[in-house]
């Protein structure tokens, strides 16, 4: 999927994943390519993204919000974690 | 005009909760469509879940009443709550900062409302609530 995960300062991952995993409201889920249009407001935890090449990278989240869409392309914005 | 309607009975697929903005209404026929929808007992509304996630109040209890009817009445097992962009009961996507904002902002307003009726439905065994947030491209999950 083609994933952009921004804060207000700066942009935190930008290119393809495989796969991210995040903490929400309801409780951790893993985003792979071809999800279904979803929406879900991020709680606070560690997301972990999985990117093309398979490498990890973890981002700390105060907060936020994510948005799949039908493309799957994928847009998280994130309160970082202090 | 002359129309022949069915006179069996049914069981309702889901009871779906949904804005009267027509823009919306073929998403709405394409949904049932992709859900494999027989029947729906659809209420239909200005605002569409609007009034489950506010305080108490007139509103409030019609909708949830026009839920439980389906429960009772037609079996209805599922659910669906919807809220959509540029709602003019919100007063329309101008009400709001940007375009992340009234999605977030409706989000959490359909949280609010999916814990209402699961909470006024509580003794209701195998029920489902789900929420939507409805876009001009589509029709979003909420992650609940």
């Amino acid at each position: 999927m083609k994933l952009g995960v921004y804060s207000l300062k700066k942009v935190l991952f930008q290119g393809d994943a495989k796969s991210v995993n995040c903490n929400t409201r309801s409780g951790e889920i893993t985003v792979l390519d071809n999800h279904e249009p979803l929406i879900s407001i991020l709680e606070k935890g560690t997301m972990t993204i999985v990117d093309a090449a398979g490498e990890k990278h973890y981002i700390p989240v105060g907060s936020g919000f994510l948005e799949i869409d039908s493309g799957s392309q994928a847009k998280i914005l994130v309160e970082e974690a202090k | 005009m002359k129309f022949e309607s069915s006179k069996e009975h049914y069981a309702a697929n889901a009871c779906v909760v949904w804005c009267f903005d027509d823009r919306f209404y073929k998403l709405l026929k394409a949904f049932g469509k992709q859900e494999g929808f027989a029947h729906i007992d659809l209420v239909k509304i200005a605002g569409g879940a609007k009034a489950l996630a506010g305080n108490a109040s007139s509103d409030r209890d019609f909708v949830l009443n026009q839920i439980k009817t389906s429960v009772r009445l037609h079996g209805a097992k599922r659910i669906i709550l919807m809220l959509h962009r540029d709602c003019g009961a919100y007063g329309g996507s101008k009400s709001f900062a940007d375009a992340d904002a009234e999605k977030v902002e409706l989000s959490k307003q359909l949280y609010q409302a999916q814990e209402l009726v699961k909470k006024e439905l509580a003794d209701v065994g195998g029920l489902s609530v789900d929420i939507y947030f409805a876009e001009f491209d589509g029709l979003y999950a909420v992650n609940s």
